[in-house]
C-alpha cells in the first residue's frame, strides 16, 4: 500500500465470534473478514464504525426480506450515513455523509447490512483502482495483477467472499470491468433506472449505480431492491423459474468484435456463443458498424462532463488532486462547446441506430474487456500484431452501453491460459433490464461457472443457507 | 446500420458445431464489416498528463469526431437552396 492512507478501522479490531463458520453471516464476521483481507487486497477505504455495526445488528429484517442478512460493501462515491464519502479523493477525505444514498437505503430496507466503503479510482475516473491516496486494490485471483476499476474495491471484496455483494457505479464500465477481471457478475442498469441521489457524479449523462455479486440471481435481487419502481412491478427471478412457455432467447453477436480481443478473450467468447447455441439459444449475427467510430465521442463526453462538474475543485484545490486527474480535467476543459454539441448529436444518432439493431435480439453478446487481468503497471496490450494503450482498450466494449444508456451485465465465462477470469458482456434494450437479466440467468446456467479465486475470506455456501 | 442476418457456421469466429442444434445459421456474405475501422490507438496516451500530450489527445479526439457529418447522418438534404 506504500504511503497511501490506511483505512480507518472504526472499532473492528476486537471483533470476535459469529460468522460464516456458524452458517450465517453477520456484521461482526464481515468486519473480521475485512480485517483479514485488507493487507492483501486493499479493497476498503473505510469500514463501519462501532456505532454503525451496533445499529446494523439490531434491525435485521425478517427472513422474508429479499436481502436479509446480506453483507454489502459500498463504493466510496456512494453515501453511507455517518461515514465519509471520499470518492477516492483527498478533498473529501473527511466529508461525512449525513444520510444514506437512496440505493443504500434501499438495500438496508431489504434487510442487508453495510460493511464498509470500497476503494476506487480518484473521482471514479480510471480503470485500475490504483488510487494515489488510498492505495492499490489487488486481484484476489493473483495479487500481482490489477483488479480493474473504477469499482475495483467492490469487485475484489465480492470475488474474495469478504462480502456477499456490493454496490458500485458505472460510467464507462466501472462495474463491468472489475467484475470481468475478478470472475463475478457486474450489472449496469439502464441509465436512470436507479436513483443517483447521494452519489458523487462523474459524467452524469452516463453515471449509474450498479451491483456486483457472484450470481445473476443475487444481482437481480439487488436490482429489485434499488430500482426505480414502475407503476406495475414484476417479480424477480427464482432459481428454478419455469420458462417453458417462453421462446428461446435470441443472442446477437458481431464476430468482428473479436478482432479487438486477445486470443484468450476471443476463445472464451467463442466458447460462450457456441455453448449458448448448443443449448438452444438462437445466435444471430449483427453488424455494429458504428463500433469503429463511437469511442471518440464517448471519450469527449467522458472528459468534458467531469471537467465542467469539477472546474471549481480544480481551480481552488489543485494541490489535493493527483496529476492524472488534474490533467484529465484540464483536457476536458479544452473541448469547445462545438465539440460537445457534435458529441451529443453523435450520441443521439448512435443510440437510435444501436437500439434499432437490438430490436431483433434479446441481448448483444460481446467480450466485456478485450483482455484479461494483467500485472500492475501494464500500460500496453498486444492484440495481434499491434500494441494498444490499455486505457483505450478498457472501455472498448463497455462503452457501447454507456453511451447509449443501455443496461448491460458482465458474466464470468472462462479462464485465460494463465488461469485468470475472463468475462462476457450482455447488452440489453433500454429499460428492458428484467429481460436482460433473464437472458443472463439463462447464459449463466449454460456456462456453469463455479470457480472462485485462490484467495477467499468467506464461504458463500453458508450465506445461501442463512 | 441494419444488417441483421443469421450467422454462418464455419466462420473463423465460430467453432465447429454439432448437427441438429437449434441455431439458425444459413447463408450470408462474408463482408468484412470492420474493414473500414480505424485504429483504436489515438496516437497519444489516453492517460497522458503532460500539457503537450493532453493537447494532442484533445486534438486527436476532435479531429476524429469531425470526420462524422451530423447533417448527413440525420439525413438532411444537401441542397440548402429552396
Amino acid at each position: 500500500m506504500g504511503e497511501s492512507i490506511p483505512p480507518v478501522k472504526y472499532g473492528i479490531g476486537d471483533v470476535q465470534g459469529g460468522g460464516d463458520d456458524e452458517g450465517t453471516d453477520s456484521p461482526m464476521a464481515a468486519a473480521r473478514r475485512i480485517e483479514n483481507s485488507q493487507s492483501q487486497l486493499g479493497a476498503f477505504i473505510n469500514v463501519c464504525n462501532e456505532e454503525t455495526i451496533a445499529s446494523e445488528v439490531m434491525p435485521f429484517k425478517p427472513e422474508s426480506s429479499t436481502l436479509a442478512g446480506w453483507s454489502i460493501a459500498v463504493k466510496d462515491n456512494i453515501d453511507v450515513g455517518g461515514m465519509p464519502t471520499t470518492a477516492g479523493t483527498l478533498i473529501w477525505r473527511s466529508h461525512v455523509a449525513d444520510r444514506d444514498a437512496e440505493a443504500v437505503r434501499a438495500v438496508r430496507n431489504a434487510g442487508a447490512f453495510i460493511v464498509g466503503k470500497t476503494n476506487m479510482d480518484e473521482l471514479g475516473w480510471g480503470g485500475l483502482t490504483d488510487n494515489p491516496h488510498y492505495g492499490r486494490t489487488n486481484n484476489p485471483w493473483d495479487l500481482s495483477t490489477f483488479v480493474g476499476g473504477s469499482s475495483g474495491g467492490s469487485a475484489a471484496a465480492v470475488a474474495s467472499r469478504v462480502c456477499r455483494a456490493a454496490l458500485g457505479t458505472d460510467t464507462g464500465g466501472s462495474v463491468r470491468l472489475p467484475a470481468s477481471f475478478t470472475g463475478i457478475v457486474g450489472y449496469r442498469p439502464s441509465w436512470g433506472g436507479v436513483s443517483a441521489e447521494g452519489v458523487r457524479a462523474l459524467a452524469p449523462s452516463m453515471d449509474v449505480v450498479g451491483a456486483l455479486a457472484t450470481s445473476v440471481q443475487d444481482v437481480d435481487l439487488i436490482r429489485d431492491a434499488i430500482r426505480r419502481r414502475p407503476l406495475t412491478s414484476k417479480g424477480v427471478l427464482s432459481p428454478n423459474k419455469e420458462r417453458a412457455n417462453e421462446r428461446e432467447y435470441v443472442i446477437g453477436f458481431d464476430p468482428s468484435f473479436l478482432d479487438f480481443a486477445t486470443n484468450d478473450v476471443a476463445r472464451v467468447t467463442e466458447q460462450a456463443i457456441t455453448s449458448a447455441a448448443n443449448a438452444g439459444c438462437i445466435v444471430q449475427e449483427v453488424r455494429v458498424k458504428e463500433f469503429s467510430t463511437y469511442l471518440e465521442p464517448w471519450m469527449i463526453l467522458h472528459m468534458a462532463e467531469p471537467a465542467e462538474l469539477y472546474s471549481a475543485m480544480l481551480q481552488e484545490s489543485p494541490h489535493l488532486l493527483s496529476a492524472d486527474v488534474k490533467g484529465r480535467l484540464r483536457a476536458g476543459q479544452a473541448f469547445t462547446s462545438g465539440d460537445l454539441r457534435r458529441a451529443m448529436l453523435y450520441r443521439s444518432w448512435f443510440s437510435a441506430r444501436f437500439f434499432e439493431l437490438l430490436g431483433e435480439v434479446d441481448a448483444l453478446l460481446t467480450p466485456t474487456v478485450p483482455f484479461g487481468a494483467v500485472p500492475h503497471g501494464t500500460r500496453h496490450i498486444q492484440i495481434g500484431q499491434e500494441e494498444h494503450d490499455i486505457f483505450a482498450l478498457l472501455p472498448r466494449f463497455t462503452g457501447l452501453a454507456s453511451i447509449s444508456g443501455a443496461p448491460a451485465i458482465s458474466l464470468p465465462a472462462g479462464l485465460s491460459t494463465v488461469g485468470l477470469p475472463i468475462g462476457i458482456q450482455l447488452i440489453g434494450k433500454l429499460n428492458r433490464d428484467q429481460r436482460l437479466l433473464d437472458v443472463a440467468h439463462r447464459i449463466e446456467g449454460i456456462l456453469g461457472w463455479s470457480i472462485q479465486p485462490r484467495i477467499v475470506f468467506g464461504d458463500r455456501r453458508s450465506w445461501n443457507d442463512r | 446500420m441494419r444488417t441483421m442476418r443469421t450467422m454462418r457456421v464455419s466462420e473463423q469466429h465460430v467453432k465447429p458445431l454439432k448437427d441438429g442444434i437449434n441455431m439458425r445459421f444459413d447463408s450470408g456474405d462474408s463482408t468484412d464489416a470492420m474493414g473500414d475501422h480505424r485504429s483504436i490507438d489515438l496516437g497519444v496516451p489516453v492517460d497522458a498528463s503532460g500539457d503537450d500530450d493532453l493537447a494532442a489527445l484533445v486534438l486527436s479526439l476532435r479531429s476524429s469526431l469531425e470526420l462524422w457529418n451530423p447533417a448527413s447522418a440525420f439525413g438532411l438534404p444537401k441542397s440548402h437552396h429552396g
